[in-house]
């Protein structure tokens, strides 16, 4: 084997493939376009700010507010000055009929409405009182949206007033002596009473913490995650495409011909035409993870941790894997053009559906079998257990024994391809 | 003069694209320092014998040696030797002539240095400084000739197997070639060249082998065949005679 002849052809495929635009594009320019989508769009610095929803109120309330506690009025207030997080949660519209709102929720000019009905003060501070809430349905999202904010914010303000409610009852009893009264356990009959009746206001405490998985926990981790991914998608259509057409344009050119009639042996060809596939899907690799954590992806390598000197071992592996699973798809092309197409297209369908692109928990169940089947997607998985959540070698190493096996596996098949098929190619030329 | 073995020995070439018989039991040397052209009508099988000569192709009967070595089981040594300029120059389009030819040198394993010089020379001789740091895709199809030939010249080959060469070629570059083939057999340079053109013929060949419909119908010496047809015979006469061709047909 002669590195020179193997480097001279590497280097000349490099050049031509770092000349055609069309190419650059899907190496580098596709992959960046996806890592700049999820750092600016699916995951933007401002994806936490709170939604603010198109509220419009109508107020048929007719309770002649003097002498009430709580008005109509209060509560529209409540809505127009409730914030979460420094931002208004509602811009409020009145309007003056329940069909004009309906209207303007048909047409989609706002999220929601609620109409406050006739009486509505005086049923709230005397017993309880009656709101309709209608919700809008300006894209698929946005109703479900609606309805969680509404509803949340109803059900704080009804524990609101229920606990004013008590605390009003609670001052009237506070009037009376119970010295001898029965209570369950040993204490104070009125502060027995005063503690039900918070009770009844609020029966249950509950407090809410968000405990995500840890690919989703942070943005830089959803970053990282998703930074392979897009290393990952590009290995996957580009080695898929590049695997099942390199010969078989080479030959279609008239190029394999020159090869054919040079002094070199077909063992330094068939490395040579691998390893100008890995060459640019490295290079690649490494602008999109490099651009990756500049728009903020958790991706870590660290020199001085050896598990993190596996890492470039799985590029070169995930890299080979992808052209050597394409060189297999060679066998169902009979052109360059249908190879390439074949490959760009399996190898995007693969990305979205094998957990590399999309996590495969966002899969059917059916289909989350492909993950743990689809050996470049442990590679992708190894690389980011080791860059972005730093695992250690024992919750790696299993992985690790599947990704060398694989590799074995496929390095077979492409010899018996190889034999079957691209050895006919060459000879063909 | 004819002590040296040969350096391209073909016996008893057979080769058939389904039923039809391309090359038809062919067997020819050439001998060191000499110009073999192989010539014959369009489809007589001189691209498929030239082909099977580098190895494109397998014959489906016969054998060729270059200096010792067998085309096909012995393929990387009998290539080691051969420079070829195919029938037509299929280039990279996205590399630059000089690029190409330097990528022809490294695939032999030359380094830079090795050929640098001849480059040069080749390059200015053949009037290439223009167009050599242009795409391949942007020039003629004259240029993209003149590489192929500068890239299989710089290799530094002993034979040198070409097909059409001088296709689309000017004629001031031709006569140059024509120089540089005459200068390349004095230092020992073989040379099997397949052609019409009969000035190439006439100019530069030692030896021809007529070939029609794959087989070989008149070989020898230039001096020998020009006798066929007459002492004061042109070429064109000689080949139309051997061929059994009516030389004023169409007139």
């Amino acid at each position: 084997m002669r590195r020179s002849v193997v480097l001279a052809y590497v280097l000349k495929e490099l050049k031509i493939m770092f000349s055609d635009k069309v190419t650059v594009f899907w190496l580098v320019a596709w992959p960046l376009i996806w890592v700049f989508m999820t750092a600016y769009v699916f995951v933007s610095p401002t994806a936490q700010s709170p939604v603010q929803l198109e509220l419009g109120v109508v107020n048929y309330d007719t309770t002649p507010q003097h002498n009430l506690s709580f008005i109509s009025g209060d509560f529209i207030r409540i809505l127009k000055e409730a914030e979460f997080n420094g931002t208004k949660i509602f811009n409020v519209r009145v309007y003056s009929s329940e069909e004009k709102l309906r209207e303007d929720l048909r047409k989609g000019r706002i999220d929601a409405g609620i109409v406050i009905p006739a009486n509505f003060s005086l049923s709230l501070v005397m017993g309880s009182a009656r709101l309709s809430v209608l919700i809008g349905a300006r894209d698929p999202y946005s109703s479900s949206i609606s309805y969680s904010v509404i509803s949340s914010f109803l059900n704080e303000f009804g524990r609101r007033i229920s606990l004013y409610k008590v605390e009003t009852a609670l001052g009237y009893i506070g009037q009376y002596s119970f010295a001898n009264a029965y209570t369950p356990i040993n204490i104070n009959f009125t502060d027995y009473v005063k503690s039900f009746m918070y009770g009844l206001a609020v029966p249950i405490n509950v407090s809410y913490e968000n405990v995500k998985p840890e690919a989703l926990a942070t943005r830089p981790n959803t970053l990282g995650w998703y930074t392979i991914g897009a290393v990952g998608m590009m290995f996957l259509y580009s080695g898929f495409s590049y695997g099942a057409s390199a010969l078989l344009s080479e030959k279609e050119r008239g190029t394999l011909r020159r090869l054919r009639a040079s002094p070199i042996k077909e063992s330094e060809l068939v490395l040579a035409i691998i390893l100008s596939g890995i060459a640019p899907l490295v290079i690649s690799a490494v602008i999109v993870i490099v651009v990756g954590v500049l728009t903020g992806a958790n991706i870590v390598f660290n020199p001085g941790n050896p598990l993190h000197w596996l890492v470039p071992l799985l590029i070169l592996d995930g890299a080979f894997l992808s052209i050597g699973l394409g060189i297999l798809l060679s066998l169902l092309a009979k052109t360059s053009q249908g190879a390439s197409a074949l490959g760009t297209a399996l190898g995007l369908m693969f990305s979205f559906t094998a957990g590399i692109w999309f996590p495969a928990s966002m899969m059917p169940s059916w289909l989350q079998i492909l993950s743990k089947v689809f050996s470049p997607t442990w590679i992708f998985d190894a690389m980011r257990a080791i860059m972005v959540f730093n695992r250690g070698l024992d919750e790696v190493a299993p992985t690790l024994i599947n990704v060398a096996l694989s590799t074995v596996a496929v390095i077979l098949a492409d010899i018996a391809v190889y034999k079957l098929r691209l050895k006919k190619y060459i000879e063909e030329a | 003069m004819h002590k040296d073995p040969p350096m391209i020995v073909a016996k008893g070439l057979v080769k058939k694209f389904g039923d039809v018989v391309a090359v038809n039991g062919l067997s020819f040397s050439v001998r060191r320092g000499s110009a073999y052209c192989l010539v014959g009508p369009n489809g007589a099988g001189k691209t498929t014998t030239l082909k099977i000569v580098v190895g494109l192709l397998k014959p489906d009967a016969g054998w060729v040696f270059i200096e010792g070595f067998d085309v096909h089981s012995n393929r990387v040594e009998a290539l080691r030797r051969v420079g070829y300029v195919p029938d037509y120059p299929n280039l990279p389009s996205y590399l630059t002539p000089l690029e190409f030819i330097y990528y022809v040198a490294a695939l032999r394993g030359f380094k830079r240095g090795d050929v640098e010089e001849d480059i040069k020379y080749y390059i200015d001789l053949f009037n290439m400084a223009e167009d050599v740091k242009k795409p391949i895709r942007a020039l003629s199809r004259g240029a993209l000739q003149k590489t192929a030939i500068v890239a299989s010249l710089i290799v530094k080959p002993r034979v040198l197997v070409m097909d059409e060469p001088l296709t689309n070629i000017e004629i001031d570059t031709q006569i140059i070639f024509k120089n540089v083939v005459k200068k390349l057999m004095r230092d020992g340079v073989s040379f099997l060249i397949s052609s019409h053109m009969l000035s190439l013929i006439e100019g530069v060949c030692t030896d021809v082998g007529v070939i029609d419909r794959g087989r070989m119908v008149a070989e020898g010496s230039m001096e020998s065949i020009m006798k066929l047809a007459g002492e004061r015979a042109s070429f064109e006469e000689v080949y139309m005679k051997i061929l059994g061709r009516d030389i004023e047909r169409g007139t």
